[in-house]
This record gives structure tokens, C-alpha cells and sequence, in this order.
């Protein structure tokens, strides 16, 4: 389980995030909702122990994590997979490579089972025939894919992905959908920030509203308005 | 008098401020140094990205050193004899030379032209890739960005700038041979200048120097490329101050060994 105890952003002297008490579970799917700017890719960066929070603490597992560059949060990150909204792939790197990177990096397994771990990861986003191409030759949603994909190859135990769906057409986007389900599937927890109400209401098993830089969890029929509107 | 300036700070003041942020920056600098260098090394994966960092900003410098050994050694030939010759004996053209290029000209040139192309390059590219936040995406691989960014350039810029000086003295030295007779002084006598007053110490010192120079123009250039925070116009910016501070490094750093080793 990942907690975030009384976590505080600052962006510019105004504070993103106010004294932030969240819990991910093990397992589920759970989902922030909030508008642009609203905090939500500072939240889920902070959850994944790549940004540090300017107040307060967050366990992962029941250890600190602690952040800074002397900071050795390796361990920790061998259980994540994190999908960014603009994808982060190296371009100078071919689909295939960005895919095999982390489990390269990682060692401890063969080629053979590096080289059939990223056919699985091609398989389950459907580009298996895409394996050679640059990342520049991707389309928009492609790139997504790829990124979930390289996600997935080391097989973390949380999921998280910033906008996954945000402009994607409406097949990449089912497809997108389909993957997380089958993740929810295989016992994996994962966590979604997006302002997409729908995709939130269809996979969700808990959806949280980020407004004014407090979470709150949102129970019954959410309407856009409710985290869209203004500040709370 | 004390100048007040409009935030209410004196002269003295600011500059105590300044002198504080250039110590900072100068320790953090330090540190980053520290961090990326830092034990242990996975040689295994580490190597094989040195190899290729030593191609990138070595071996294709190559020309562009040739170059620049060329016409190193043609100005100082021409500037050595127009200062020597008719006043002391023509061997000393050929010492001239070959001390110059060996204590000097080879170690702070090369420098030079290396600075001006990796160092900006390195700022750049690791800026983008902040800014596309692929080094986030490496932290969340559970990658060390340092090691897996900074570490194989600053090797590759500290292994390969030693053999880019000796490249460099050695195309200007010819250079040099070649165009001395029609400036009034035999080959001869400028080889025998050249190889009999020329030590060792002189040799090792100037790689000694671009070795240093090597450390500092990759480390610079990695640094301010982490530094960039913002868009474009950061890395635009990052890249720039790489330019800037590397070849101030080069000069204080060629002031500070020159006293240690040739004093």
C-alpha cells in the first residue's frame, strides 16, 4: 500500500496540493478527477515517489520514501510503472528497445526472456508489427501504447498513468480501457488521473475529486461540474 | 558610501548575496560531480555506453580537431618566428613551438573547440529529455538518471580529450615542419629546437590539463543540463551557460594547474 500523509505541494508561492491524506490499495482501480492545473500529474508524480512533496510523508509499503538525490529509491520504483501523459519514450531508441530498457537495466534476465517479455508487452497494446519503428514514426495514441507497454514489460505491481485516454481516438481508446481492465484482472493496482468522467465512472472502483488542492472522495452519480467548476 | 538599492539592499550586501549563490552553485556542482562518479560502477552496462559517448564526442571531432591543429600550428610558427628570429638563435623558433603547443596551445584549444561543440550538445539533450520528462521516466524504471546520463559523457569527454590535445599537437607540430623553411628557418634547426629543449614534464603536464579540462566541459555540460526546468527556452538557455561556464572553467582551472605544475 502507498500512503500519503499530510502532503503539501507549493507551485509559485500557492500551494497545488493542501495537506493530501491518500491511501493506494494493493489492488483496484482508483481514479483522480480534476480540471486542468489542478494538481492532479503533481499528486500522482508524488504517489510514485518521482517528485518529493514540500510537507509531509509518503510510505510505500510502510517505508519512508525519501527523496533528494543522494536518495535511493531504486528499490521502490522495481514495483511501479508509470505511463506520462506525453508518452517520455527515447526517440533515439526503436519501439522495441524503449520496451526492453528497464528490464535491460534491470538485468537478472536472459535474452530470451527479455526478447519474449517485450513480444507479451507488444502483444497485449497490438503493435507487435511496430517492434522496429522510431519512436517518431508513431502516431499520438501508437506512442501511448508503447508507453503502457513499457510499463507493464517489468510487471510492477502499481500502475499509474497520467490522461491515458486524452486525445486518443475512440479505438485507441477502448483499447487503452481493455488493457486496464485486464490489468485489474491480474491483481495489479492501478491509479488513473484524468479529467475523462466517463472512463472514470466505467473502470473506477474508487474516484476521488482533486479541487483546491484537497482529495475527496466522490460517492454517488459525479457530474462534470463537480471538480470542473471552480475551486472548492 | 553606502549605495541602497531599490530592494533595500546595499552594495555589500548584493555582493555577499552573489558571492553566497556562486558558493552554493560551486558545492552543488560538487556534489553533482560527486553523484554521478560515485561508486559502485555496473561496468557491464556502463562501458559499452562510454564506447559510444567516446564515438560521439571523440572520434567525430576528429576533423574538426584536424582542422583546427592546422591552423594552430601555422599561427604559432608564424607568430614564434616574427617575435624570435633575428634575436636569438633560430633553434629557439622550434622551442618556442613545441613548449607552447605542448604546456599551452594543444591542452586550451582543444579544450576549446570540444567545449564549444559537446558541452552545449550534452546541455541540450539532457535538458529535452527533463523537459519530456524522460528522466522521470528512467527514475520510474528504476534507472539512476545519473549514471545512466552523465556518467559515460563525463568518461568519454575525460578519455577522449587526452588523445584529441595529442592529436592536435601532433597535426600542428607537422604543420608547423612543414611551412618553417619559407620563413627563413631550416627544418633542421627547428626539429633540433623542437625535440631538445622539449621535456617530458611538458608532455604529461598538457594531458594532465586535458584530462581536467575533459572532467569539467562533460560535468558542466551534464549539470546545467539537469538544471533546466521550463521549456525550449531553458534548454535554449542551458545550453548557452554550458558554452559560457565550461570555457571559464577551462581558463581558471588552466591558471590554477599551470601554477601547480609549471611554476
Amino acid at each position: 500500500m502507498i500512503l500519503l500523509e499530510g502532503v503539501t505541494k507549493f507551485y509559485r508561492g500557492e500551494s497545488v496540493l493542501k495537506d493530501v491524506l491518500w491511501s493506494v490499495p494493493d489492488q483496484g482501480v482508483s481514479c483522480v478527477l480534476g480540471r486542468s492545473g489542478a494538481g492532479k500529474t503533481v499528486l500522482l508524480k508524488i504517489t510514485a515517489g518521482i517528485v518529493a512533496p514540500d510537507l509531509g510523508r509518503v510510505f510505500f509499503d510502510g517505508k519512508l520514501v525519501r527523496y533528494g538525490r543522494f536518495a535511493n529509491n531504486y528499490e521502490l520504483m522495481r514495483d511501479v510503472g508509470f505511463v506520462f501523459q506525453g508518452g517520455a519514450l527515447f526517440d533515439s531508441l526503436t519501439v522495441g528497445e524503449n520496451i526492453a530498457l528497464p528490464l535491460k537495466e534491470k538485468g537478472g534476465l536472459s535474452n530470451r526472456a527479455t526478447e519474449q517479455r517485450v513480444q507479451e508487452a507488444l502483444q497485449l497494446v497490438e503493435l507487435a508489427n511496430k517492434r522496429a519503428l522510431r519512436i517518431r514514426e508513431l502516431s499520438g495514441g501508437m506512442s501511448r501504447l508503447v508507453a503502457i507497454a513499457r510499463a507493464l514489460v517489468t510487471q510492477p505491481r502499481y500502475l499509474f498513468l497520467d490522461e491515458p485516454t486524452g486525445g486518443l481516438d475512440p479505438v485507441a481508446r477502448e483499447r487503452v480501457i481493455k488493457i486496464i481492465g485486464e490489468q485489474v484482472r491480474q491483481n495489479r493496482s492501478v491509479v488513473i488521473v484524468t479529467h475523462d468522467l466517463e472512463l472514470a465512472q466505467s473502470i473506477a472502483g474508487r474516484v476521488f475529486l482533486l479541487r483546491g488542492g484537497q482529495l475527496q472522495l466522490a460517492e454517488g452519480n459525479i457530474k462534470k461540474e463537480d471538480y470542473e467548476s471552480s475551486d472548492a | 558610501m553606502v549605495l541602497v538599492s531599490a530592494t533595500g539592499l546595499t552594495d555589500r550586501d548584493s555582493g555577499l548575496l552573489f558571492g553566497m549563490r556562486v558558493l552554493l552553485m560551486v558545492v552543488d556542482y560538487f556534489l553533482f560531480l560527486g553523484i554521478c562518479v560515485s561508486f559502485p560502477w555496473d561496468l557491464r552496462r556502463t562501458v559499452p555506453r562510454v564506447w559510444e559517448q567516446i564515438y560521439r564526442q571523440g572520434v567525430s571531432a576528429v576533423p574538426l580537431i584536424v582542422f583546427a591543429g592546422m591552423f594552430v600550428g601555422l599561427t604559432t610558427t608564424l607568430q614564434t618566428a616574427y617575435q624570435l628570429l633575428g634575436i636569438v638563435p633560430n633553434y629557439f623558433v622550434g622551442m618556442g613551438v613545441g613548449r607552447m603547443l605542448l604546456i599551452e596551445l594543444g591542452p586550451v584549444l582543444a579544450a576549446f573547440v570540444i567545449a564549444s561543440r559537446s558541452a552545449p550538445a550534452m546541455a541540450a539533450e539532457i535538458g529535452m529529455m527533463r523537459v519530456s520528462e524522460q528522466i522521470d521516466a528512467l527514475r520510474t524504471m528504476a534507472i539512476n538518471p545519473y549514471r545512466f546520463l552523465c556518467l559515460p559523457r563525463i568518461f568519454a569527454l575525460t578519455i577522449s580529450l587526452p588523445m584529441l590535445v595529442m592529436l592536435l599537437e601532433l597535426v600542428a607540430g607537422i604543420t608547423a615542419i612543414l611551412v618553417v623553411a619559407r620563413l627563413g628557418v631550416s627544418r633542421e634547426t627547428f626539429i633540433y629546437g623542437m625535440t631538445h629543449f622539449v621535456e617530458l614534464r611538458d608532455f604529461f603536464g598538457g594531458i594532465l590539463k586535458a584530462v581536467v579540462f575533459g572532467l569539467l566541459i562533460g560535468t558542466s555540460g551534464c549539470y546545467l543540463g539537469f538544471k533546466v526546468e521550463g521549456g525550449a527556452q531553458d534548454v535554449g538557455r542551458a545550453a548557452t551557460r554550458a558554452m559560457v561556464v565550461s570555457a571559464i572553467l577551462i581558463l581558471v582551472f588552466d591558471f590554477v594547474m599551470a601554477g601547480l605544475l609549471f611554476s
